[in-house]
């Protein structure tokens, strides 16, 4: 049922991925070092003001909400005070009905570009990355209303997934006198589809972290 | 300060996970879920495009009005950011509702098909053999739309939307508002896609629309197209929305996979750009 794989269209993301990390050593030829790495908990509210969710059909304000883990790494570019920031974020938690027959998952895989602003803890982050979700259920049948009476409905019985590429951007930064500055808020827009009018679709994600360790 | 680290200490940290634990449970049950129209094991139209062929006569509403109904309908559900199909509106044809209820995919009939049906009540209690079996107690009085799938084993391959166009119903779409008009089409193509109903009543696949002010989908509406037409960007099914899915009966808008490439570059060549010159006229001291 999947579309079949072209090999030349395999071959275009492998060749894009290959060039934005070309891009990336050939604008920032020093290493990386100073790693710092963050591990915490977070919300996520995806399709932001786009999905119902009162039977008017009228948009929620966050989306579809569920819970996330992170982790994050900082590493600093050679002095110039730009970062490299690879994170992810999945949700540990699934979203599911009362009767637990859908399992949905998301994680976020993302490789940011980041610069402190000033002498503040603050800094900005943007990049690219994937957000993969998964959809699986157990299968069964359900009776739901229909029209004048009622039918019987199948739940779905195998696992989805589904990837998509997606631009994102945030600020973040260690929150002062907390715990020696090892907590840390950030705030993430994702951008599913941004240069599609019909499709884009915006994500938000706010993680509090605790520092693990590291020289920043 | 010290006061504060005494009081995140191990069992605070314990306490704030499990807020966040009883924050997971609290949102959770927001997701309601979504159920399959035909087997727990439907997989779908085959294919990243689906035309929807037309039959605008006997609606009772002008075709214009028609047309535009449906084109918002399908522009609903081309929004799903993780779903590889694309709906389009099609042809007009003069295919009846006798001639699509009583046929196959081996027909050679359009599909999937909508029309309407000035004699609905008649038809689904007389039904249409192969397909459709007499339903003496139908009445079409509240129902503006019924769509009859009629997969080949797991895979959809024929469907027909039937719209209500009987005088002297209430449900006629021809009584109904452009919204409600557009919001029963919604729901019906989500049948035609392989979505069943559910429970929750802020999701467009919840029977009822009456109450319905704004055309939409819900979360599980949404899960529900992704998981019977997962979009896999690296693996053929474009990039940013820009790539190599296309659209049959015209252009949907959408470049080559070349402009998401080079679009992704200039994106951040831009950003590394003006983010030199910020740090070379500002004041802001890079540690």
């Amino acid at each position: 049922m999947q579309p079949v794989q072209k090999p030349w269209v395999r071959a275009k993301s492998f060749l894009l991925a290959v060039g934005l990390g070309c891009l990336t050593l050939t604008v920032f030829p020093s290493s990386a070092r100073a790693w710092s790495y963050d591990l915490g908990l977070g919300y996520l509210g995806q399709n932001l003001g786009f999905t119902s969710a009162q039977a008017s059909g009228d948009a929620g304000t966050f989306g579809a909400s569920s819970l996330t883990l992170n982790w994050n790494a900082r590493g600093e570019i050679g002095g110039s005070g730009w970062f490299l920031n690879p994170w992810l974020a999945f949700t540990p938690l699934h979203r599911s009905d009362s009767d637990d027959s859908i399992e949905q998952r998301d994680w976020f895989f993302a490789f940011d570009l980041g610069l402190p602003l000033g002498e503040s803890n603050w800094d900005v982050r943007a990049g690219t990355g994937l957000k993969l979700q998964s959809l699986s259920g157990n299968g069964g049948l359900v009776e739901l209303d229909n029209g004048n009476s009622t039918s019987t409905f199948a739940r779905p019985s195998y696992s989805a997934t589904t990837l998509t590429l997606g631009l994102n951007a945030g600020v973040g930064g260690a929150l002062p006198g907390l715990l020696d500055g090892r907590l840390r808020l950030d705030l993430d827009t994702w951008v599913t589809g941004a240069f599609s009018s019909d499709r884009r679709a915006w994500d938000l994600l706010a993680a509090l972290s605790w520092n693990l360790g590291g020289s920043r | 300060m010290n006061g504060l680290r005494t009081c995140l200490g191990k069992q605070s940290w314990a306490s704030v996970f499990g807020l966040w634990m009883g924050a997971g449970l609290f949102l959770s049950p927001l997701a309601h879920a979504f159920t399959l129209s035909y087997s727990s094991a439907l997989q779908g139209w085959q294919g990243n495009t689906l035309s929807f062929a037309v039959n605008s006569s006997q609606c009772g509403i002008t075709q214009a009005e028609l047309y535009s109904a449906i084109d918002d309908a399908i522009a609903l559900w081309n929004r799903v950011p993780n779903s590889r199909i694309r709906l389009s509106r099609g042809a007009e044809v003069t295919t009846t509702v006798a001639q699509a209820l009583a046929g196959n995919a081996a027909s050679g009939l359009p599909t999937p098909l909508i029309l309407c049906d000035p004699n609905m009540q008649a038809t689904f209690q007389a039904g249409v053999s192969p397909n459709l079996d007499p339903e003496p107690s139908f009445t079409s009085n509240n129902i503006p739309g019924v769509t009859l799938p009629l997969p080949t084993e797991l895979t959809m391959d024929y469907a027909v939307l039937v719209l209500n166009s009987e005088s002297g119903k209430s449900a006629r779409i021809s009584n109904l508002n452009s919204t409600v008009l557009r919001v029963v089409i919604a729901h019906e193509i989500g049948h035609v896609l392989g979505l069943g109903h559910t429970k929750d009543i802020a999701n467009l696949m919840y029977f009822d629309a009456s109450e319905r002010a704004k055309l939409s989908l819900s979360q599980d509406d949404m899960d529900g197209i992704a998981y019977l037409y997962p979009r896999t960007e690296l693996a053929g099914n474009g990039l940013y929305g820009c790539g190599t899915v296309q659209r049959s009966g015209g252009t949907d808008g959408r470049g080559p996979g070349a402009r998401a490439i080079a679009e992704v570059l200039i994106w951040i060549g831009v950003a590394w750009l003006g983010a030199r010159t910020v740090r070379k006229f500002s004041k802001w001291r890079i540690a």
